[in-house]
């Protein structure tokens, strides 16, 4: 009878141990959670400074990628980006765009990254597409205020089309004391 | 012998319970019951042209007349699923009637005109003060719509069952500027959401639209309330 017991208890363990490790499986629901790896400007590998404002361009792996979004990563090429302002004012992203060697790189709606992933169909295909659009909404660089000793941080995505290892990145920023910008172009390779 | 055969059969019967109950391998329960939403059949499109409530107004701040310039559309992504095809009305459109009719009705300008020129690109004093000057106002609202999406969001990750927020995002960056010196007299980002519950699997319309609305009042309440807090004074 105590074998019999001992059994039960094991597979009651075994049962409850498989479930937990199935449901943390699904990397969509997992990606919720992972931030991007927050670091200032300076700390990229390609990185550029203008009167105490730093832009950084970092191309991500698809390890990251799939940490972030989830397992399935498209055929897309995914930049990070950070600006940090070190200066004494507020300033504005005004503008971010990529050049490659096919001339300006058009931003995408993300909604067609979200295609382009295809998180499948069905009902898991739906909620997972809901996560990704999350996902993306939270994680996208976007036109942001940078307080004095802040910094922004986002993902910018590249159609693999558009892109052969070597880019431009160009980012205008405003003053928001005085109508006058400041501009960066700063070229970045990998991937 | 006995004893083993009735360690298999437990050991059986757990496995199938698992397998039933496992969000992956069998019912998928963490995920059922999610409808795609698809933008709706123009009869049951709604509206999210709004009346600002003519009882909130405030103490005047600026003893000038301002023109407000149509929003930049530096949105992301669409409303929803590459398309903003969601409601009666067109979307930008909308939000700028709604900031120019939510500025106008608060009194906090002297008198508040829409301005009809694009916004450029690039703004500076050159191309500000010919738009100020055709428009015969003395400050000028330029903003840029960076969100208005529609999103959903699981409540309880690990929850069986439908059980998750249908949210609306409302996001937009605007400045207040002196057209000939260049200088800024307010520049805010502003974030709102407005989120409601939903455990049908089915997001309606109404639902949607409400949604749309209140994030729509909530923003523009607060670019009111922090024009009227931490804008700067104009020099006499």
């Amino acid at each position: 009878m105590k074998i019999q017991n001992l059994i039960l208890l094991g597979s009651i363990s075994l049962s409850l141990l498989s479930s937990s490790t199935f449901a943390d499986e699904d990397s969509f629901l997992s990606s919720e959670s992972q931030q991007l790896r927050f670091r200032e400007a300076y700390s990229y590998q390609y990185n550029q400074e203008q009167r105490g404002i730093e832009v950084g361009v970092a191309v991500f792996g698809k390890n990251e990628q799939r940490r972030l979004l989830g397992d399935k990563v498209g055929d897309f090429v995914t930049l990070d980006i950070a600006i940090t302002n070190n200066s004494p004012f507020r300033v504005l992203v005004n503008d971010f765009q990529v050049i490659s060697h096919k001339g300006l790189i058009p931003r995408e709606d993300l909604h067609e990254v979200i295609e382009d992933i295809d998180p499948g169909g069905g009902d898991k295909g739906n909620m997972r597409m809901s996560i990704l659009r999350r996902s993306l909404a939270e994680k996208s660089l976007q036109n942001t205020i940078i307080e004095p000793n802040q910094s922004a941080q986002g993902i910018v995505f590249l159609p693999k089309k558009f892109y052969k290892k070597k880019g431009e990145l160009t980012v205008s920023l405003q003053n928001l004391s005085r109508v006058a910008y400041l501009s960066y172009t700063i070229p970045f390779t990998g991937k | 012998m006995r004893l083993l055969l009735n360690a298999i059969g437990f050991f059986c019967l757990l496995l199938v319970c698992t397998i039933i109950e496992n969000p992956i391998i069998g019912g998928q329960p963490v995920f059922a019951g999610i409808d795609k939403i698809k933008p709706p059949k123009d009869k049951h499109k709604l509206s999210i042209s709004y009346k600002p409530d003519g009882r909130q107004t405030f103490p005047r701040k600026y003893n000038v007349r301002v023109g407000v310039l149509p929003m930049r559309d530096r949105r992301m992504m669409k409303f929803y699923a590459g398309s903003d095809d969601f409601f009666i009305d067109n979307v930008l459109n909308t939000i700028n009637n709604s900031q120019y009719f939510e500025l106008k009705f608060s009194q906090l300008f002297k008198n508040t005109s829409r301005l009809k020129d694009q916004m450029p690109a690039q703004i500076d004093t050159k191309n500000l003060s010919t738009i100020a000057k055709q428009g015969q106002v003395d400050l000028i609202l330029v903003s840029d719509l960076v969100k208005f999406n529609l999103l959903r969001e699981k409540m309880v990750r690990e929850k069986n069952g439908v059980d998750y927020q249908v949210v609306v995002a409302f996001e937009f960056v605007s400045q207040l500027i002196e057209p000939r010196s260049g200088k800024i007299l307010w520049a805010e980002h502003i974030r709102r959401d407005v989120r409601t519950l939903n455990t049908t699997g089915k997001v309606l319309p109404g639902e949607y639209t409400a949604n749309a609305i209140g994030a729509l009042q909530a923003g523009f309440s607060d670019m009111k309330q922090l024009i009227l807090s931490t804008g700067l004074e104009i020099a006499r």
